[in-house]
């Protein structure tokens, strides 16, 4: 299950087989599908030939990592990972810090299964694929890490290849250091097991381990024994601390291989076939792959083991001939594995076609976005076109996977930026569908577009939003989504459906919308119908404090600037219409603003044609009542000014 | 793509459901059948159960398309009958229609001006605002505006695009956003013409390249810019080259033209439509330079769509290239739509198949692979990077219709 493979699902339904299937994209990743059969020409209008029938909607959801609790650990910890490994600049050091993050993420997978293996065993979860998935992916990026991320000095790789096969093969440590403790004398070290474990041993080059078991054979003080154990002790070891050079090793390695054959040919080992099977290994006695085979589980062990008895200064370059060589017993190209495809690719050193590999492993690319990148930054990756990989695709898929998961949006959104052609229009896109449950979420996904320098999507967020408390009626709080964005044309909509719904009856309160308008500062002059209604405001609220004089200066540049929508000029009329009927005092209204009035009433009685004011409540009899207490206001005003000293003999009248 | 053993939700609906559509997040279906009734499903939140929120009969016969207008314009459906109408819902909040709580829609509009079947119905992206588009059985294509986007009682019909033919699907472009006023052009390099193809200068980065050849030497990909709309015909006697019309809106002149596209010497042959066509949609467009258009026809046709300016700047025309050919239905592929970000595209078929697409990367080992349904015409996507494909389209995922064993 390592490999993603082309999944058929199944919908059980009579009708879909019946008729065909049509389908409906949900969103970025479920389907749904529903049976489907275009009507033929000759039918169409009629009732189909399958009515009358129930069709049913099917739900596909498609499953991915983020669906599981351990894998969702592994997410979380890799995308710290990835953040830590793209914000550091690139200096000499680098190198170093990318092969401290590969064993970060290697790390973290293992404890990704560690975890895996406790829930099996706790909760009885279901975790045997997902830890072979995992497993594999380990293995590859080990061997990816010693061989293309960590320093090889001078070529010779035959110590990484046995750290790696090592660390990968741990099933018989326990059963022989159980052995050991024991002790000598028990009888069934004689058996057959007791070989099988030596030779474990030695596919694995572990050669003190080899020596403490002869030393408990029931015949190690006999002399084959003990020549077998000083042949072992002797065998030269190449590590780059030795203090010799590689032709010096070569030398001494020749020497000693040479003197394990003259005892093989002298007959020191013959009493013991087994202990004489061991010395023609490390000999180097051809065939040396028949007496391998039975104790190696794959190829690339083989090779480990190969390498060691046969050329233990093997360069990266030859490594593919010796793997030919293995694969061939293990029955050649034909019966590889994707895991296997992908070791060979690394010992090719082809790290592109590892990648690719990579690619089709079912675990929605994680591993190959989180591995190439180590790779790009430590410039492993090779420049030349043909094999050339992009990375850029990989976050991509990658990320929008995740961007489209309401739990991991804001860790996708970090690998998106890093794709720069795609990458911003997806992050759009994407910010733009994730559901707004509440506020807080809101602010969220706005905060994250602005931070991207995307106003569209901050702008289309509050858009949805205003529109949502405009349908319910709230017009306060839709303005106040506006007012997030600065989205001018949506204040004017908003502004306007208020002194709409004002102007046909609805009551402040219900519109709910007091308490913002009064608070707005700035902004009120980015939109005129907001100006508008805030200056309404203003009127209504000197109004209600008493403050008539200054109401009236208001109502009347309302009037007079004409910024007043003409369904709202009836209202404003009705509200001057207390205020000319004041009888305390001298009239609020002067002259002149008796003849606005007037002219404004006028115009609203005449072109009425296209206002829907007209179809309120007894529209013509509040006319003429407000038609009545301008001439008296005018009669008045008119009275008082004649009287008054003044410069001005004219007095314009209408 | 896995996924999980599909999850069955009864329609209740009486007969044939025609069209089902979810809503901007993927929460809310409507469905419409030949019943005559339009069917809005609620997600419930945490789990995934639907829940019929409303039901009502909305047109007097069958109802072909069902689609909703973004949220910025609140909850909106559009549909389209065999009555001859169109027409425009738009959910009451708050308001109970009877005692199990669904929810009323009330129709804020009827769009009556088609003397023929409307056979599709399709909103435009937010950015161009409340428009949409219709197109009838006789072939006309209408568009209508809401000018007072809170106001849906109020549509005008913008202009009829008559074009003879049976006409089938419509799709916009999603990507056409009103706020980008920057023209974004790049230069394609003529100089290494040994292997007569060329290859876009100023990006390193193979994936964004423009995907072939062009003949014209030194001229200019200039990306779109232009709210685009494309109809498809599936008239029989529709003629191969207008099986695919695609209308650009003139801004200057507010006027929407059939827009003239050349199609490449070299795939001539190959990239005209001659079977009837029955969906189509535009892929959003990312950070290509092009568009993608996927056709459903006999088969599945991927084309490119650009638009290239000549070196002296004098003339822009747009071009029509055919990217790739999808065969794995074998069969007439009825509806074709893509993901919210492009990435995969879905196909029905007569196959009884739902197929998914996908752009995987081309291994070495695949050369076996490369014939799992697609096949393009070989001189387009050999030279896409000029080193060999990286990238094709694979069937990822099939779903299929299978009886109950009973």
């Amino acid at each position: 299950m390592y490999e993603q493979t082309i999944q058929t699902i199944d919908v059980p339904d009579k009708l879909c087989e019946k008729s065909g299937i049509s389908f409906s994209v949900v969103n970025n990743n479920d389907i749904s599908v529903f049976p489907f059969r275009k009507p033929l020409p000759q039918n169409i209008g009629k009732s189909s030939e399958f009515a009358p029938c129930e069709g049913s909607v099917y739900m596909l959801k498609a499953n991915s990592i983020m669906d599981d609790p351990e894998l969702r650990k592994l997410i979380n910890e890799s995308h710290a990972i990835f953040v830590s490994s793209r914000s550091v600049p690139t200096d000499e050091n680098s190198k170093h810090r990318v092969l401290e993050q590969s064993r970060e993420h290697r790390s973290s997978i293992r404890q990704c299964i560690e975890n895996m293996h406790q829930a099996m065993c706790s909760r009885n979860a279901d975790y045997e694929n997902w830890i072979k998935i995992l497993e594999s992916i380990e293995l590859i990026w080990h061997l990816c890490e010693l061989l293309h991320l960590e320093a090889v000095h001078s070529d010779i790789v035959l110590p990484k290849l046995i750290e790696w096969s090592r660390l990968n093969s741990v099933e018989y440590d326990e059963n022989i250091s159980k052995e050991l403790h024991f002790g000598k004398g028990a009888e069934i070290r004689i058996g057959e097991k007791y070989w099988v474990q030596i030779m474990s041993l030695l596919v694995e080059s572990r050669f003190e381990a080899t020596r403490a078991l002869l030393r408990l054979h029931s015949e190690a003080d006999s002399k084959s024994f003990m020549e077998a154990d000083a042949i072992l002790r002797g065998i030269p070891i190449y590590t780059i601390y030795c203090g010799l050079s590689p032709v010096e090793f070569n030398g001494r390695w020749r020497a000693w291989k040479s003197m394990v054959r003259s005892k093989i040919s002298a007959g020191t080992f013959s009493a013991f076939p087994h202990l004489l099977n061991v010395m023609n290994i490390l000999g180097g006695v051809e065939p040396l792959f028949p007496l391998l085979k039975p104790h190696c589980h794959t190829w690339y062990q083989m090779l480990t083991a190969i390498l060691q008895f046969s050329d233990p200064m093997v360069k990266v370059h030859d490594l593919n001939y010796y793997a030919q060589q293995c694969i061939d017993q293990f029955g050649g190209l034909s019966k590889l594995r994707l895991l296997d495809h992908t070791i060979l690719a690394l010992f090719d050193a082809d790290l592109a076609t590892v990648i690719k590999k990579l690619q089709l492993t079912a675990d929605n690319g994680w591993s190959a976005v989180h591995l190439t990148n180590l790779l790009h930054l430590s410039g492993c990756l090779n420049k030349s076109p043909e094999t050339a990989v992009d990375l850029e695709p990989m976050l991509l898929e990658y990320g929008q996977l995740l961007m489209s998961h309401k739990r991991f949006w804001q860790i996708g959104l970090m690998y998106l930026k890093y794709c720069p052609t795609h990458g911003k229009e997806s992050i759009a896109i994407q910010l733009c569908s994730l559901p707004i449950d509440n506020t807080k979420i809101a602010f969220k996904v706005i905060e994250a577009a602005r931070s991207n320098g995307l106003y569209d999507v901050v702008k289309s967020i509050c858009r949805v939003l205003a529109m949502k408390h405009v349908k319910e009626g709230n017009y306060g709080n839709a303005l106040t989504w506006a007012l997030t964005s600065k989205d001018a044309e949506v204040m004017t909509q908003i502004a306007d459906k208020y002194l709409y719904k004002y102007s046909t009856g609805s009551s402040d309160k219900e519109l709910n919308c007091h308490n913002i308008l009064t608070g707005l500062g700035q902004s009120v002059f980015s939109s005129g119908r907001l100006t508008f209604l805030c200056k309404y405001c203003d009127f209504q609220r000197c109004y209600q404090q008493g403050k008539v004089n200054e109401a009236a200066s208001i109502l009347i540049k309302l009037l007079e600037s004409r910024i007043s929508p003409k369904y709202f000029w009836f209202t404003l009329l009705l509200d001057a219409l207390p205020l000319l009927e004041m009888k305390i005092g001298t009239p609020v209204f002067s002259h002149e603003d008796s003849n606005i009035l007037l002219a404004n009433l006028e115009e609203l009685a005449i072109g009425w044609v296209d206002n829907p004011v007209r179809k309120t409540h007894n529209f013509n009899d509040q006319i003429k009542i407000i038609r009545l207490a301008i001439t008296k206001n005018l009669a008045r005003t008119l009275l008082l000014q004649s009287n008054a000293p003044t410069n001005s003999n004219t007095i314009i009248c209408y | 793509m896995l996924f999980s053993p599909p999850k069955s939700i009864s329609s209740e609906h009486k007969d044939v459901i025609h069209d089902v559509a979810f809503d901007h997040y993927g929460r809310r279906m409507a469905t419409c059948s030949s019943d005559q009734f339009v069917m809005v499903w609620d997600k419930e939140q945490g789990d995934d159960n639907w829940k019929k929120s409303a039901e009502w009969k909305a047109h007097s016969g069958s109802v072909w398309k069902v689609a909703w207008a973004h949220p910025e314009f609140g909850q909106v459906l559009a549909t389209c009958s065999f009555d001859r109408t169109a027409a425009v819902w738009e959910e009451i909040v708050g308001e109970s229609y009877n005692i199990i709580g669904q929810k009323h829609w009330a129709r804020r509009t009827n769009l009556v001006d088609s003397r023929t079947s409307v056979m599709d119905v399709k909103f435009a992206p937010k950015s161009l605002g409340l428009l949409l588009a219709t197109c009838s059985a006789d072939g006309v294509i209408r568009i209508y505006e809401a000018p007072d986007v809170m106001n849906l009682a109020q549509w005008t019909l913008q202009q009829e695009v008559p074009c003879k033919y049976q006409a089938s699907c419509i799709s916009w472009n999603p990507s056409y956003t009103r706020e980008r006023r920057c023209t974004k052009y790049f230069k394609l390099n003529n100089s290494d013409k040994k292997e007569g193809e060329m290859k876009i200068h100023d990006l390193d980065n193979g994936y964004a390249n423009y995907p072939f050849m062009v003949e014209d030497p030194d001229s200019y990909i200039v990306v779109p810019q232009v709210p685009m709309l494309a109809v498809g015909f599936d008239d029989q006697n529709c003629g191969a080259n207008n099986r695919v019309v695609i209308l650009q809106n003139i801004t200057r002149l507010r006027r929407w033209n059939k827009t003239e596209c050349s199609t490449s010497v070299t795939d001539h042959c190959t990239s005209s439509v001659t079977d009837p066509v029955h969906d189509l949609a535009f892929a959003p467009r990312l950070g290509r330079s092009y568009d993608l258009l996927a056709v459903a026809t006999k088969d599945i046709k991927l084309y490119v769509l650009c638009q290239i300016m000549n070196s002296s700047f004098a003339t822009v025309k747009f071009k029509l290239h055919l990217a790739a050919n999808f065969e794995g239905h074998n069969s007439t592929v009825w509806r074709i739509s893509w993901n919210s970000v492009g990435s995969i595209l879905v196909s029905s078929g007569d196959d009884r198949c739902v197929r998914l697409w996908k752009q995987c990367p081309v291994g070495p080992y695949d050369k076996n692979e490369e014939d799992r349904g697609v096949s393009s015409p070989s001189k387009l996507l050999d030279s896409v990077q000029g080193q060999g494909r990286k990238y094709h389209w694979k069937c990822v995922g099939v779903i299929k219709a299978e009886g109950l064993n009973i």
